[in-house]
């Protein structure tokens, strides 16, 4: 892969290619925010690090916000002509020196043992060194969430002669949303690298599995609804790797699965059917891949008709070529039991 | 209500724990507990808000489903009224205390600097505390009539006695001053806690003079509101509550000398920390003598609820007995420096004077104590017998109320007459160094110059007290402490003049001297030179003198919340004086409540209490029940009974007549005046007609009226002509002269504490930032409510 003569500004600011002058306003204002360097608490490294990316920010911002530079970088961007970013300007946050912040020494003084000590001894010592300061007031804060509130409402529960309260569901970041961050980062990398097979496999595998994810655990949920043109997506990823590196069966395999799905899950018959033929395509070429032929299986079963005898034989070669405690001989059981008892 | 109530309490608690263990481990390396400590100490503040922001919402929104609701306020309560009900009983009064303690602990959190940890890990244990006795006497809970929650319509209302402008304002201040004690406490044990024996000083005194001047203050409005409502004839009764409040104060006077020699000179270091824990284990001494009801047959503060006795034990033996041990624990690594070997030095007279004061409040604390040192098996008797011979004792019922039975295992308790024959000489002393002890150096003085200032005081002194012996000085006490007291006046004024040169910030030491001063003088002149109370009748319309004053007694109308008042007027030299003493049954009290009226000018205090009020008495009048026999004129009437004939037959009249035997010079008549009703009759006037009897004497006796209930007639004898014997109010009058210098005093000597705070703090900041001179001016304001300065790197 060769190096992108021109920075992608958009991935500096972390916007769309075609987000509106508000978009681009809004990110920098975030990200400005972000890397601010006024704290005192940074270690001077970190602060050389912040310093730098807001200078990214700053600058990228300066193309973009002005339509005609953003144009012109745009033009030189495809066609790959060298494009001269403005200097970066050093804002008077950056060169004030950060005043040192005294820290009072909170450990005991040594014993006098009955002597009298030297004039302001200890009037006020001063420790110099930083206490990490995030971490303490988060811990801190969860204690005190954790032991007044439970507290409050466990006197509130424990009182109360009528039907427990509702529990309250925390809210945290759900499982099935943890690949998104990830996309994000892996769709800026295709952005910068766009010849590079490595970088559209990973985020290829990337949509595969936030789809995945919630066909597994919530196949019929709305979210997997709104998760479905991620196959298509996946599907897109695949292509564009396969077409740098055609020769990828495990790719090809998951395209297949991909397409399956999307099939499947939209009722789409052209998708399912050309998952088939590709995953029949690479079956051909290697024999007795215990996940090709599962995949293969479900692909079967989402066909109109459905194919349920060939998909059930799938399964059981894939429970002869696993070993019988894999997870994946688990599924097949389970897929076996549940479409041989549907069967007709 | 009692739920989200008790949450809330429970909330604050569980803040202040975690404070108070998180603060403490950071003396142990972990610094980034710190961070927990404030955010606790933070909740723990709003939390208490809140706690007293829902308190007074249920007040207000006048919610009688809650007890103490209930118990302490009613509809007819005005609106402030209903605010300052949520103090009126115990479990409110915790409510504001903790309030004021955890106000302080958000300043003090800026305000500790090295100390931090220390002093806001103890200061939260103690709100800690205070919120637990808060949970136990939760003011939530819910009313309760025979076990069944009920929503009243209507609450008992507000004790009469409390229902006074002075509760609005007496009690927070009280309990200000009680918050700000447990601050010196904390700076002390912090500061044996972290080896610092001379830094805490520096950041406590402030507190300490704020704390000692808003008891004090506390204590002048106590005194005031008494004075002026309750029927004793004076400011101070040497009842157990202002004693236990008044012992404190002293030991906080005490403390705060101490601590100018340890900041001046590095001595009395052991003192200074033991009066500081001292101080406020009194304090809390005097919060359980008077909360947890052990005294409550021996104050007129009748606090009887004993609910909160064994919590209360533990909590100030814990309190006692672990700063003591914190004490003898880092005894022998704190240094002793000596102090100055002279004995006209400061640092020798304030040596004196903390043991003057130790021994006044040791006095007192005693004599308050007695309900509970005599309960001693075989030691009750023993001092009975003792003390019995020098003093009044009270064997519960002085205040017992009615039907008060004396103890029988030798428990008793001192009253007024005890202090009065003790504290006044010990006080002499006092004021004694208190002349001198302002011209001193620290270590040591010049002789000559000394002389030379106290000179003219000296003089004044001395003619005060020949003023004094010519104005009819009635003890030699009195002549010595006027005496002293100008004398001392002097000297104080004197250092003022000279210190004033330096900054008006730096006269707050000898302002409150001089307030000192001034409330002495004006209490031995109220006291020493008072006239004797004298009881006076004075007939309605009628003038009597005494003391110079013509009363004339106007008449008795009730106002217009329903209370008997004694209208009379005290005219002298021309001016008249309104006087409205206030006489009336209180059936919660269950007694009569007398408010006294006070004419104050300027140098004396005419002060009224009202004992009875005899109504206008008739004397062509009978007033009679059955069987009773008066004497009207020349007629000895007896009432027999009512004489109703039967009346079932004629409708259109009724007659109510009386039978009467009248004897008239030796001869017994029966006679039956009587009233008919007329039921035709539509003038209402005319309907009621009166059926007199000529008596045998010439007279004509009526029925005046009758009351078929009490089985009572009033019969009117006409044509005798007898007097009519106006009404008459009793009152005891006397005059005291100076009461105005007790109140200007204690203001002066408040002002004069406060003064001393402000400079104490603006002068710990300025040396800690380097600067040499106290800042003047609206500088002076922005070091006392800026943010702390940063020490010099």
């Amino acid at each position: 892969m060769t190096p992108d003569p021109i920075p992608n500004l958009y991935a500096w600011l972390q916007v769309a290619q075609d987000a509106d002058a508000a978009t681009i306003a809004a990110a920098h204002q975030r990200l400005r925010g972000a890397f601010t360097t006024g704290t005192q608490w940074l270690s001077e490294e970190l602060r050389q690090l912040a310093l730098q990316q807001r200078q990214q920010v700053d600058t990228a911002f300066a193309v973009l916000c002005d339509a005609e530079q953003r144009a012109a970088y745009d033009a030189a961007r495809a066609d790959g002509t060298p494009f001269v970013l403005p200097a970066p300007v050093a804002s008077d946050e950056d060169t004030k020196p950060i005043e040192p912040v005294a820290i009072y020494d909170y450990a005991p003084l040594p014993p006098a043992r009955g002597t009298e000590r030297p004039r302001g001894f200890a009037e006020l010592p001063i420790k110099r060194a930083r206490p990490s300061r995030v971490g303490p007031a988060l811990v801190g804060a969860a204690l005190v969430a954790a032991v007044v509130f439970p507290a409050a409402f466990g006197a509130i529960a424990l009182t109360s002669t009528g039907a427990p309260g509702q529990v309250l569901a925390t809210p945290t970041i759900s499982p099935l949303d943890s690949f998104e961050p990830l996309i994000l980062e892996a769709r800026a990398a295709t952005e910068q690298a766009p010849d590079d097979p490595a970088v559209w496999r990973t985020y290829g595998n990337l949509l595969y599995d936030s789809a995945q994810i919630v066909r597994e655990q919530a196949p019929d949920s709305v979210l997997y609804q709104q998760r479905l043109p991620r196959w298509l997506e996946a599907i897109e990823a695949y292509r564009t790797y396969l077409r740098l590196k055609p020769d990828d069966l495990s790719v090809q395999a998951d395209l297949g699965a991909s397409s399956c799905f999307y099939g499947a899950g939209s009722g789409d018959q052209k998708y399912v059917d050309d998952g088939l033929n590709q995953l029949n395509a690479v079956k051909d070429q290697v024999l007795d891949n215990p996940t090709v032929m599962f995949y293969l299986g479900i692909c079967r079963v989402s066909k109109v008709p459905a194919q349920t005898e060939q998909a059930i034989a799938d399964w059981r070669r894939v429970i002869e070529l696993v070993p019988a405690e894999s997870p994946v001989a688990a599924e097949a059981t389970r897929l076996i039991a549940q479409y041989s008892g549907s069967a007709p | 209500m009692y739920l989200f109530g008790t949450a809330l309490i429970l909330a604050a608690i569980m803040a202040a724990l975690i404070a108070v263990g998180s603060y403490a481990l950071v003396p142990f390396g972990r610094v980034g507990a710190l961070r927990v400590g404030r955010i606790s100490t933070r909740m723990t503040g709003i939390a208490v808000v809140a706690v007293v922001v829902f308190l007074n919402y249920i007040f207000v929104a006048q919610r009688y489903d809650i007890d103490y609701v209930y118990n302490y306020s009613s509809s007819e309560l005005e609106p402030h009224f209903r605010v300052a009900a949520v103090w009126a009983g115990q479990p409110g009064s915790f409510v504001i205390w903790a309030l004021w303690g955890v106000l302080a602990a958000q300043v003090l959190v800026r305000r500790t600097r090295n100390n931090e940890p220390y002093v806001l890990s103890i200061f939260m244990s103690i709100q800690a505390a205070l919120l637990i006795f808060m949970l136990i006497r939760n003011p939530f809970v819910p009313h309760l009539e025979n076990g069944i929650p009920t929503f009243p319509t209507d609450g008992k209302g507000l004790n009469a006695t409390l229902h006074n402008m002075w509760m609005l304002i007496h009690p927070p201040i009280l309990f200000v001053g009680f918050a700000l004690m447990a601050v010196p406490f904390a700076f002390a044990l912090g500061g044996l806690w972290r080896r610092d024996y001379d830094g805490w000083v520096r950041d406590a005194l402030p507190w300490t003079l704020a704390a000692w001047a808003f008891l004090g203050l506390a204590l002048l409005l106590g005194g005031y509101w008494a004075y002026e409502t309750l029927n004793w004839g004076g400011y101070w009764g040497w009842d157990p509550v202002e004693n236990s409040a008044l012992v404190p104060w002293f030991t906080a006077l005490a403390l705060i000398h101490a601590m100018l020699v340890q900041r001046a000179s590095g001595g009395l270091r052991r003192t200074t920390i033991a009066l500081a824990l001292m101080t406020y284990v009194l304090v809390f001494y005097a919060t359980f003598l008077t909360r947890s009801g052990v005294l409550s047959s021996f104050s007129v503060h009748s606090f009887v609820e004993e609910g909160l006795k064994t919590v209360m034990i533990s909590y100030l033996s814990i309190l006692a007995f672990g700063s003591l041990l914190f004490f003898a624990w880092r005894w022998r690594d704190m240094p002793a420096k000596p102090l100055s070997t002279k004995l006209l030095s400061r640092d020798s007279f304030v040596v004196l004077m903390i043991v003057s004061i130790l021994v006044i409040g040791g006095v007192i604390a005693l004599g308050t104590s007695m309900p509970i040192i005599s309960a001693i098996p075989g030691l009750g008797a023993w001092l009975q017998s003792t003390l019995g011979g020098a003093f009044q004792l009270d064997d519960g019922t002085t205040y017992g109320g009615t039907g008060a039975t004396p103890f029988q295992d030798g428990r008793f308790g001192l009253v007024g007459n005890f202090y009065s024959t003790t504290v006044p000489p010990l006080g002499l002393i006092t004021i004694a160094l208190m002349i001198v002890g302002p011209l001193l150096g620290w270590h040591d003085t010049n002789v000559r110059k000394l002389l030379k200032a106290l000179r003219w005081p000296a003089v004044a002194g001395v003619l005060a007290a020949c003023a004094g012996q010519l104005l009819g000085a009635r003890t030699p006490l009195a002549v010595a402490y006027i005496g002293l007291g100008v004398f001392a006046f002097g000297t104080n004024l004197l250092m003022i003049i000279r210190t004033l040169k330096g900054g008006w910030l730096r006269i707050g030491g000898y302002l409150a001297h001089l307030g000192l001063v001034v409330f002495i003088i004006g209490a031995i002149a109220s006291t020493l030179y008072a006239t004797p109370e004298q009881r006076i009748l004075v007939p309605q319309g009628q003038s009597v003198n005494a003391y110079g004053y013509s009363f004339t007694f106007n008449g008795w109308r009730q106002d217009a919340a329903g209370r008997g008042v004694l209208e009379l007027t005290a005219a002298r030299d021309g001016r008249v004086a309104q006087l409205a003493p206030q006489l009336y049954l209180n059936e919660k009290m269950g007694g009569t409540m007398a408010t006294p009226a006070i004419s104050s000018e300027l140098f004396q205090d005419l002060y009224v209490a009202p004992q009875e009020y005899q109504p206008p008495f008739d004397r062509n009048i009978a007033d009679l029940t059955v069987g009773q026999a008066t004497e009207v004129g020349p007629y000895k009437i007896v009432f027999n009974g009512f004489d109703v004939p039967d009346m079932t037959q004629a409708m259109e009249e009724a007659k109510i007549g009386a039978s009467l035997s009248v004897t008239y010079e030796g001869q017994t008549t029966e006679i039956k005046p009587a009233i008919l009703w007329l039921a035709d009759e539509t003038d209402p006037e005319a309907a009621l007609r009166d059926m007199p009897v000529t008596l045998p004497g010439g007279h004509i006796a009526s029925l005046a009226g009758f009351n078929p209930e009490q089985r009572r007639v009033v019969v009117r004898v006409a044509g005798l002509n007898l007097p009519i014997d106006p009404a008459k109010a009793v009152v005891v009058v006397s005059v005291k002269p100076g009461v105005i210098l007790v109140w200007v005093g204690v203001v002066v000597t408040v002002i004069g504490g406060l003064l001393a705070a402000v400079r104490r703090r603006v002068e710990g900041e300025t040396r800690l930032s380097g600067a040499r001179q106290l800042p003047r001016g609206l500088a002076l304001f922005g070091q006392l409510f800026g943010r702390p300065r940063e020490p010099r790197p």
